[in-house]
């Protein structure tokens, strides 16, 4: 190790983030306690000694290995869960702007623990306006679909105790040099004064298709379509224009790649349209103070609690299949039971059976000094926009996506906003198209924001009065002749920028594949230093949470045999009498029940 | 797939066999309406005898409140018009109603003493106003062949103003039309024999008609789900407006029949859920309105058995003509 | 198994209630018997004997004092309702205490329920005890205000509907309260009058007609809008137009719903039924306007006889 990494480590161990832990403390002051045992934490993480024997070790506490340690756990399973960093998270995690310096260093020497990536680039103009620590920066940021397997798992689990959500409704789609938004509920399309009254009756009847595909009937009638893309089924059945069919697959449905085939784009627009309205009228939620690496953390705890042990700053060097010994960088070791799972990020210096990564993702992440309200909408500090395929001057063959966070989503200070960047573009290329698409959400966000901005005669028909009673502009063609000529009054400072490629080797679609974890299981020789090491996967291209409980679920049955038992436990407590304590007058009613509904919506 | 009535009187009769379980205990406040769905659910399948009649009387004495003068749900607990009617149409059903002979002036006070100046009920002493308050005095009242018309008319007023633009009535005036309470105007109304009343009758008709789903069921407003009590809060209605072919009754009662539990008896609001003695008893009365399943006939104002009301079965009597027959037999105006 | 579990509850459970109901009997009105009430009702909202207990220990507490300490208490029993609404939105007995508390109470702040309103009607907007509730406040605060005043809020509420049926078509709900509203509206006295539509019924039925032709192209299977025009093309305003006003206006409609129908029917192959039905309606006041009988009603009604056979019997019925 060099000494440079040796520094940057130093450095990465003294700053740091807040701890979940830290921020929300298991028992919180004044709080009484529970009939349920409360999910207590992980305020000590760092053992001083790695422990003799464990059932399983996981290295890496990236979202999906903390969701399996704690399905592991909660299962009965000794945990052992290492991390080769001084923090949690993984390829999931949430880092200040010194703990990013320190990631991009050891990304561009190629450090073990920083595998599956490449070309960090980062620019930082002015070092000292940043204050580092104001900064939550995610690696892999991702947005929740209100209908998720995640999002059960988060309340069965009780992790949602330790987080807390924030909603997101604007979806943004670039077209015509302009942002259009869509409307996509019933609501939307009732008001929407821009769609003729039978571009709504079409609209509807897809909307409508959409939500009843997976009935018997509507299968049947589908089976027609299986291989027929997804843009030809809908503008031929549904006569709708091709800016209608692009917001569609990539924007509501957040399509990584062009060319879908029906059954993919139909059942993306379905996970869109069946989030909508769970808990209000918006389709996805995200973490506060952070996104997978917060969800992480949690479910680390989580794992602390059924038992699990945790040990950061280990990173393993070998191991030995045949008397089931792992070895850590440090000298120690330990005996491993049942199965040794790792991170394709943190496999040991001599890896050999590292699954291929044949896909790449370009990531483009800013921090610009603008609120971007303009964007939100009201009440809310975040937004998606997305470049559908062929949108941008630099003719992109794939969408770029953009996850927007504003100062509210408490991962910057006020007055600014993080915009995360990314497509499945290889190379120079991705890096071009993030390039343009970033200049245009800059044009864009300046547009916006300048007062009096407009040069084009608007007519009222230009103009939709959104239910809400805000205005919006919707006739994108006049706007984006007006864009074309627009200059700019101020320029966007940019305080931060990073561009860095990922690799994986999910394929763009989101799902894992559970042969992947067979061939990964199958290969290598036996005396390679990660012989039947079983690998999880540095995360896919997927925005959303989608694919993270599939693949932890789909490890938890390679080792413990299937996944009947995958997190099968009950915390509601029916012995749980309100009457229980009356004789000596103590409280009776628990109210922390409630408190999921009370944070998300009033639920009723 | 047809009525299994073993089973359902079964489940009635289980019904108080539950007191090792915390929810006997936790529906006190719905007992006597409870012992009036299962009363009424056996007397359709001529099993009444299968309550014991002595007991049943014990507990409505024992329910009956001393300081207001009206039957409370359970022992110790407040009179309420609600309950007060149940243990009446109790009494009828069981054909005893002289055991509160002695009481029939307190309780005729505490019934009246609960109408206010528009003519409306209260339900108890707390102000609570609702034309479900208005129907269960009302039908109180005629159960005592206590009617007058100082107390109809003013009533039937309070009633018309419940009315709404699509024809429905509502809990109070202004309020959004809803199957049951328009059940309970037009209830109170048959007892009035003032149904000539209602204004927009066609609008009235559509608007019930159009609650029968795709599936069989009825709601009980417009774009809601099905529920099997609507069965008879809509079929009593178009009843008593002579329109119960509105709707389609065998896709109704192939609805009705497959909420049945057929293994614990009982009937559910949808298809496979949990059942309760409210939506057996309701469910059960859609079908003796209806004429299937060799159910003994249920009268669609009182909600008891016909005969019990008028001494003979209502061969072809259409159910218009016998409600205009009611007051006479109540002895009203 | 249940049974072993429930056995201890049921006598903790018993026996308190018990304590409670002793507590009633012997008009016990202490803070500590105040606080049993609601311990109970805690664990059984739906106990109204113990919501009658609760009112009268209130009621005798209230005797003494003056409005603001009255207040005092009612402000603390309203958060108390508050909490137990948020977990039973739809029980008759809760929704009660709090209408009753309020009519002891002189200096009631009606916008704090107004905002109570707004949060439940959000999570649910179409509960219909909330609704109720809502008009019961509008009620409340329109007692103090003048005429002028009043016709305002009632404004504001029509606006209101319009804001709930724009988020959701189907809210019928809504379109009761609307019809209700539109009414009162046209009502008032002059001096108000300016505020809706100058008191112009034919104006505001072609700027009705609008939102009423959006919501059934968005979605034609929804029963709340057709249930609507129905009552938009009633009599109700029929009778104020002039007959051409009124023939225009029952002819644009059925042109309207025809060019849906033959929409909606040439993807599907057959016919919706509410265009129909609501088509039968419009040619039967067309004839009422015009006072020319049209064989078009009957051939719809046959053709629904055919198509919506559950209720074939009402259309035979309604044929000329």
């Amino acid at each position: 190790m060099s000494a440079t990494v040796e520094s940057s480590r130093k450095l990465s161990t003294t700053e740091r983030r807040p701890s979940m832990a830290e921020r929300r403390p298991s028992m919180p002051a004044g709080r009484r306690p529970s009939v349920i045992p409360h999910l207590a934490g992980i305020e000590e993480p760092a053992l001083p000694t790695t422990p003799d024997q464990c059932d399983v070790l996981i290295c890496g506490t990236g979202l999906v290995e903390s969701v399996l340690a704690a399905a592991l756990s909660w299962q009965g399973s000794n945990v052992l869960h290492v991390d080769s960093n001084p923090y949690y998270g993984d390829t999931s995690s949430t880092l200040t702007i010194e703990q990013i310096k320190a990631w991009c260093h050891n990304v561009n020497i190629n450090t073990a623990g920083f595998r599956g990536y490449s070309k960090a680039l980062l620019y930082i103009p002015r070092p000292d306006q940043l204050n580092s620590r104001d900064y939550s920066i995610d690696l892999t940021p991702r947005v929740m679909f209100a209908r998720s397997d995640l999002l059960s798992l988060l309340l069965k689990s009780r992790v949602y105790r330790y987080l807390e959500f924030q909603s997101l409704s604007s979806f943004h789609t670039f077209e015509n040099d302009s942002f259009g938004k869509m409307s996509s509920s019933k609501e939307e399309i009732f008001t929407d004064q821009s769609l003729s009254l039978e571009t709504k009756r079409h609209l509807m009847k897809f909307m409508k298709l959409v939500l009843e595909s997976d009935s018997p009937k509507s299968v049947k009638e589908l089976e027609a379509y299986k291989t027929t893309p997804f843009t030809e089924f809908i503008e031929a059945k549904y006569k709708l224009t091709p800016a209608q069919v692009n917001e569609l697959c990539f924007t509501l449905g957040l399509s990584p790649i062009p060319n879908i085939l029906t059954p993919e784009g139909l059942s993306r627009i379905r996970r869109y349209l069946t989030s909508f309205s769970v808990y209000g009228t918006f389709p996805v939620l995200y973490s506060k103070f952070g996104g997978p690496g917060e969800i992480s953390q949690g479910f680390c705890r989580s794992a602390a609690v059924a038992g699990a042990t945790y040990k950061l700053d280990s990173q393993l060097q070998s191991y030995d299949s045949k008397k089931k010994i792992a070895t850590f960088t440090d000298g120690s070791t330990v005996k491993v039971t049942e199965r040794l799972v790792c991170s394709p990020s943190q496999a040991p210096a001599n890896a050999e059976n590292v699954p291929d990564k044949q896909y790449e993702i370009t990531r483009l992440i800013t921090i610009v000094s603008k609120s971007c309200k303009e964007w939100f909408s009201e009440g809310e500090s975040a937004a998606v926009v997305v470049f559908p395929p062929n949108s941008l001057p630099s003719a992109n063959a794939f969408p770029v996506q953009v996850i927007i966070m504003g100062s509210g989503s408490g991962c910057c200070p006020n007055g600014q906003c993080i915009w995360y960047l990314s497509t499945v573009e290889k190379g120079d290329k991705a890096r071009h198209d993030l390039e343009t698409a970033l200049l245009k959400l800059e044009e864009s966000i300046l547009r916006e924001s300048e007062d009096g901005g407009f040069d084009v005669d608007l007519t009222d028909d230009d103009v939709v009065v959104r239910p809400d009673g805000n205005v919006s502009v919707i006739n994108s063609v006049k706007l984006g002749k007006s864009f074309k000529e627009f200059v700019p009054k101020e320029k966007l400072t940019f305080l931060f920028k990073l561009m860095f490629t990922q690799f994986t080797s999910v394929e763009p679609f989101g799902v894992v594949n559970e042969n992947i974890f067979k061939n990964a299981l199958n290969q290598g020789s036996e005396n390679s230093v990660d012989h039947e090491v079983l690998y999880s996967n540095m995360p896919s291209a997927e925005v959303s949470y989608d694919g993270i409980v599939t693949e932890a679920k789909l490890l938890y049955t390679s080792i413990v045999g299937s996944d009947d038992d995958f997190f099968d436990v009950d915390f509601e407590d029916d012995d749980e009498d309100p009457l229980a304590g009356t004789q000596n007058d103590s409280a009776i009613v628990d109210e922390d029940d409630e408190e999921f509904k009370d944070e998300m919506d009033f639920e009723l | 797939m047809s009525l299994d009535k073993a089973k359902h009187i079964a489940y009635i009769k289980s019904l108080d066999e539950q007191k090792q379980f915390i929810e006997y205990w936790l529906s006190e406040h719905l007992r006597m309406n409870g012992v009036y769905w299962g009363a009424c659910a056996l007397f359709m399948m001529k099993a009444e005898d299968e309550f014991n009649k002595a007991d049943l009387v014990k507990f409505i004495l024992n329910c009956y409140d001393e300081t207001n003068g009206g039957f409370g749900s359970y022992p110790r607990h407040d009179a309420h018009l609600l309950s007060t009617l149940s243990a009446l149409q109790l009494l009828k059903m069981y054909d005893c109603l002289d055991v509160i002979d002695d009481k029939r002036p307190q309780i005729l006070k505490f019934i009246t003493n609960l109408q206010l100046p528009d003519g409306s009920f209260q339900g108890d002493r707390f102000g609570e106003v609702d034309t479900r308050f208005v129907y269960t005095a009302i039908q109180s009242l005629s159960i005592l062949e206590s009617l007058t018309p100082e107390i109809v008319d003013p009533a039937v007023d309070f009633i018309i103003q419940c009315q709404n633009f699509d024809g429905g009535f509502g809990l109070v005036p202004g309020s959004e039309s809803h199957s049951a309470q328009i059940f309970t105007c037009l209830a109170t109304l048959a007892i009035a024999g003032q149904l000539d009343k209602i204004k927009d009758r066609d609008l009235l008709e559509w608007w019930l008609s159009d609650r029968q789903l795709e599936n069989g069921g009825l709601n009980g407003r417009p774009e809601k789900l099905e529920d099997v009590c609507y069965s008879w809060w809509v079929m009593s209605s178009l009843s008593i407006l002579d329109r119960l072919d509105y709707i389609d009754g065998e896709k109704l009662r192939a609805f009705i029949l497959e909420c049945q539990d057929l293994e614990q008896g009982g009937i559910s609001d949808r298809p496979g859920n949990q059942v309760d003695v409210y939506h057996t008893n309701f469910g059960m009365a859609g079908l003796s309105l209806l004429g299937y399943e060799d159910l003994v006939p249920i009268d669609p104002v009182y909600c008891m058995p016909y005969v019990i009301l008028h001494g003979l079965e209502p061969h072809s009597i259409s159910s218009t003509s016998l409600v205009k027959r009611l007051p006479k037999i109540f002895g009203i105006l | 198994m249940k049974i072993h579990k429930d056995a201890p509850k049921i006598t903790r459970y018993r026996a308190f209630v018990d304590k409670v109901l002793r507590h009633k009997q012997a008009q016990l009105y202490t803070e500590s018997a105040f606080a049993e009430t609601a311990k109970l009702l805690d664990v059984n909202p739906e106990l109204y004997t113990i919501w009658n207990y609760r009112r009268d220990i209130l009621l005798d507490w209230f005797k003494p004092d003056t409005p603001e300490a009255t207040h005092e208490l009612i402000k603390q029993e309203l958060v108390f309702t508050v909490g137990h609404l948020k977990r039973f939105p739809k029980c008759y007995w809760i929704w009660n205490h709090r209408k009753w508390c309020l009519e002891y109470d002189s200096l009631t702040n009606w916008d704090n329920e107004m905002v109570l309103i707004d949060k439940f009607l959000e999570a649910d907007s179409r509960n219909y005890h909330v609704w109720q509730y809502r008009r019961y406040v509008i009620d409340r605060m329109k007692l103090a205000q003048s005429p002028k005043q009043q016709a305002q809020t009632d404004l504001q509420e029509f606006e209101y509907t319009t804001k709930q049926i724009s988020k959701d078509i189907s809210n019928y709900s809504a379109l009761h309260n609307r019809s209700r509203l539109i009414k009162l509206l046209f009502e008032r006295s002059p001096e108000c009058a300016t505020l809706f539509y100058t008191k112009n019924k034919h104006g505001f039925l072609v700027e009705e007609w609008k939102l009423a032709q959006n919501a059934f192209y968005t979605d034609p299977d929804d029963s709340s809008v057709w249930i609507y025009i129905k009552w938009l093309l009633g009599d109700y305003f029929l009778n104020d137009l002039t007959k051409d006003q009124a023939r225009e206006v029952v002819e644009n409609a059925i042109q309207d719903i025809s060019k849906l129908n033959a929409l909606e029917a040439e993807e599907s192959s057959h016919d919706n039924q509410w265009c129909l039905k609501t088509l039968v309606f419009l040619e039967q006041q067309l004839s009422r306007v015009t006072g020319v009988r049209s064989e078009k009603k009957n051939q719809l009604l046959e053709k629904l006889v055919q198509q919506d056979t559950i209720r074939a019997k009402r259309y035979q019925d309604a044929k000329d």
